[in-house]
């Protein structure tokens, strides 16, 4: 059996659940104002490419990170211009920057293909990285990960809690009342979709700079595409994107441990990788699934569901 | 007394489904400090547009504020300079899904707010203002019609502005909920404020306002001042009659006929029907009623107390929790029989000869399809086989057209492009031609038929449903215009909050009574 309580192996989990919990964060404040971004997967690419390419021409990890938002805000302006301006179909709008995205990733990252840079190191908290386990797993990472814990709640804070958080909601449910009570809605929309684009790009710099370490190409493997899932398994809440994120952070990692796993009369040599490959995408339909079935409840749907004007185009 | 507010030659023309309406065209009108002015005019006179310029810029157009031109070209600047609007259309003024509080953002400034003392702010604002208890923490969506109005009122009073306007606040609040709101504005008044009041009810005009403007096709036609033409009016129903003309622009106020008739056999019967909202809300409690042929059973109550689900749950686009209805009638060999429609198939619903004009014309029509696809929709089926019989089509539709005088350059137009009215006669003239089968008489369900509708097209569909009651058809008609079910009913069943308070029959309803009962009152306390 797998040791599931071996430190390292959930140290290596919160690694990679971090990867899905910056650009779910972002794309939750996007579709919070009612746009949907289906470009994230694009955007996580070229952010990744671009961020590598850069530190390792400049040799300055920051200025790779923060080109890596750059792009990722680049993009989202596209998609903003597109769906918020000219109220393009927001659907077919994402869904061409992922193509964009992906073709860029390739130009940025041509270069720097399987280019050794050394990353992000890891940075432990003192005193709290001394307790026992947990210390080990959550607070001997890398600062993108402390990143992800401090932004969740703050964001949290700001939806909920803030002047600005309760005019975003507004715009995302009911634009033409918002309008009407003197909000600029278009305003309130690009900056959450580009701040969705920078927090995607952000993930990106993450994934070939703080995590993995290197840039080939495809090297999201889709990943991109699981955050808009994840966003409705959060329910549009900041604090709830953690859940969906560190479920698909374990069954990338445990994909592995399972590998040499014998299930009797299934399995009995072992689990094959194209099985637990499966596992993520598979999961995503049964979580949307069961979520869609408890959603449609009025009542549920009332208190928790999508933002009432996520993706509708709005004319006033 | 000093003009607060002058709008002059005020343009605004809308484009859609390729005309022009000219919705202001070159409106002047004046507020003067410490007046309740009443805006009249029919649905799509312009009024709302009027008042809604000065939240966003006309076409063109001045406005003056104290005899200063102002630029109010958005919400905040008309907040800046003390205006503040209640709305029509709840729908694109408040936010189901927050608050009240949430919903009230206007008082509050900065980046972080403490919603606890919003909360409090509206909790004084509500009692000062005397409009009832709501508690702010409540989501808009579990409040009712009336206490979204309320509070649709109170986000523009709670800005404390000088200038109020309401567009038509008094549509889904009860007759003593409206005298509380007029004595509200007297004392607004008294303090110096000015106010602007759209309104149908023509009474509350007479009876409440400093002024009056009449608007018609996007023009002011007259403004009167209430106490000068008081002592020229014999009478509060000739003043309400002038008025009435002034806004239709004819003399039309023509009596409805409505023959004396026996009521015929029993037709229909709902049995204890029970049935939930949206929200999984019990709205529709314990509800029973028949009807009969030869007649027209009115059920009055403001909108929004369950009548819209008891229509739903009777024609099975809603699930019934419990409670029965039955259709009596013979079938074969003249043998009396009782069906049980309960939770029966739309269509077999429809094929007993049951016809259905819903208030939302969306759910009647296929906007894209043509005029002519549109009338058969009932009856396709008739013509069997593969193909369609066109030729009879043709006929049919051609003939429904003219007899509705639909107006339309050709069968062949979709619905789209036709006017709000000439979409309704769509509906009309399908639903009251549809064919019961042999040995049986119409039965109609009519939600609101008239809403939205012009004086001419609301006069025509009040005579179509006359003529088939007395061609034996048994008709429901829900209306949430008091004045309608008056004129149109035999019977008439007050609903409200899913209930009904008690029927009355034609010569006992007043306008008092059945007033009373939308409010909540029994049937005993009404009469009383
Ligand atoms: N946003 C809009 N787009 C297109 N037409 C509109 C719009 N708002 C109002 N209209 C049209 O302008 C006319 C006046 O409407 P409105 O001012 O709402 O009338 P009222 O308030 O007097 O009932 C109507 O014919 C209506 O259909
Ligand atoms: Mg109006």
């Amino acid at each position: 059996m797998v040791e599931l309580l071996n430190p390292i192996l959930w140290h290596s989990i919160v690694a990679a659940a971090t990867f899905f919990v910056l650009p779910t964060l972002g794309e939750i404040y996007a579709e919070r104002s009612g746009i949907l971004n289906l470009g994230i997967e694009g955007m996580v690419i070229a952010g990744a490419a671009g961020s590598y390419a850069i530190a390792y021409q400049t040799q300055d990890i920051l200025l790779g990170v923060l080109f890596g938002m750059f792009i990722g805000g680049l993009l989202a302006t596209i998609h903003a211009i597109l769906t918020i301006t000219f109220n393009r179909n927001q659907v077919v709008s994402g869904i061409g920057l992922t193509i964009l995205g992906t073709g860029l990733s390739g130009l940025l990252g041509d270069a720097v293909i399987g280019k050794a840079l050394k990353g992000i190191d890891s940075t432990p908290i003192p005193i709290l990285n001394d307790i026992p386990t947990i210390g080990e797993v959550f607070f001997d990472q890398n600062i993108f990960v402390y990143l992800s814990f401090i932004l969740a709640p703050i964001l949290w804070f700001i939806l909920y809690k803030t002047r600005i958080g309760i005019l975003i909601r507004s715009v995302g449910e009911n634009p033409s009342a918002s309008m009407n009570q003197g909000v600029n809605v278009r305003l309130i929309r690009y900056l959450c979709v580009i701040f969705g684009g920078m927090m995607a790009g952000l993930g990106g710099a993450y994934l070939s700079l703080g995590w993995l370490n290197f840039w080939t190409d495809g090297m999201t493997q889709g990943r991109g595409w699981i955050v808009i899932a994840l966003v409705v398994v959060a329910l549009w809440n900041p604090l709830g994107a953690f859940i969906g994120s560190y479920l698909f952070g374990m069954f990338d990692v445990l994909q592995f441990s399972f590998q040499h796993e014998a299930i009797p009369f299934i399995f009995p040599t072992g689990i094959p990788p194209s099985v637990l490959k499966m596992m993520p995408p598979v999961s995503t339909i049964l979580f949307l699934a069961i979520w869609g079935i408890i959603l449609s409840q009025q009542k549920v749907k009332s208190i928790v569901g999508a933002p009432s004007a996520l993706a509708k185009p709005f004319e006033d | 007394m000093e003009t607060v507010l002058e709008m002059q030659n005020v343009c605004k023309t809308f484009y859609g489904d390729g005309v022009e309406i000219h919705a202001n065209d070159n409106v002047n009108f004046s507020l003067k400090q410490g007046e309740i002015h009443a805006l009249l005019g029919e649905n799509g006179a312009g009024k709302s547009t009027l008042v809604n310029n000065l939240f966003r810029r006309p076409d063109s157009g001045t406005i003056l504020l104290r005899g200063k031109e102002v630029e109010l070209s958005n919400p905040i600047a008309a907040l800046r300079h003390g205006l503040a609007i209640a709305r029509q259309d709840l729908s694109k003024s408040l936010i189901e899904r927050h608050t009240v509080a949430e919903n009230i953002l206007s008082i509050s400034e900065g980046f972080f707010l403490s919603l606890s003392r919003i909360e409090r702010e509206i909790t004084s604002a509500l009692n000062k203002y005397e409009l009832g208890d709501i508690d702010p923490k409540t989501k808009i969506w579990k409040l009712s019609g009336g206490e979204k109005q309320r509070v649709e009122i109170l986000k523009a009073l709670i800005t404390d502005p000088e200038i109020i306007i309401l567009d038509e606040p008094t549509s889904m609040l009860t007759p003593p909920e409206i005298v509380n709101l007029f004595r509200l504005l007297n004392s607004l008044r008294s303090q110096g404020k000015s106010i602007i009041i759209i309104t149908h009810h023509l009474e509350e005009a007479i009876n409440y306002c400093d002024r009056i403007t009449v608007m018609r096709h996007g023009e002011v036609v007259a403004t009167l001042e209430t106490e000068k033409e008081k002592n020229a009016w014999a009478s509060e129903e000739e003043g309400i009659r002038h008025l009435a003309t002034l806004m239709v622009g004819k003399e039309v106020l023509y009596e409805l006929a409505r023959k004396k008739m026996e009521p015929g056999k029993l037709t229909a019967e709902i049995q204890g029907l029970f049935a939930t909202n949206d929200m999984g809300d019990t709205v529709v409690n314990g509800v029973s009623l028949q009807l009969k042929e030869n007649q027209i059973l009115g059920i009055a109550g403001i909108s929004g107390n369950g009548q819209q689900e008891l229509v739903e749950a009777m024609l099975h686009w809603r699930k019934v929790d419990s409670g029965k209805v039955l259709i009596h009638g013979k079938k074969i060999d003249d043998v009396s029989i009782v069906q049980d429609i309960t939770g029966k198939s739309i269509r077999e619903i429809r094929d007993l000869g049951i016809a259905y004009i819903p208030e939302d014309r969306r759910k009647a029509l296929i906007l894209d399809l043509s005029i002519r696809e549109n009338l058969i929709l009932n009856s396709y089926r008739k013509s069997g086989g593969l193909f369609i019989d066109q030729k009879s089509i043709v006929n049919v539709t051609e003939e429904l057209i003219s007899i509705f005088k639909i107006k339309t350059p050709s069968a062949l137009s979709s619905v789209r492009s036709l006017s709000g009215g000439n979409r309704q006669k769509v509906v009309v003239a399908r639903e009251t031609t549809l064919a019961p089968p042999e040995g049986r008489k119409l039965i109609l369900i009519a939600e609101n038929p008239t809403f939205g509708l012009d004086v001419g097209t609301t006069q025509f569909v009040r005579e179509e449903l006359l003529r088939l009651r007395e061609e034996g058809a048994a008709i429901m008609l829900i209306s949430s215009d008091l004045t309608e079910v008056l004129a149109l009913s035999d019977r008439i069943a007050v609903m409200y909050k899913g209930k009904i308070m008690g029927i009355l029959n034609s010569q006992e309803a007043t306008r008092e009574k059945v007033g009373l009962m939308m409010g909540g009152s029994t049937l005993q306390e009404a009469i009383e």
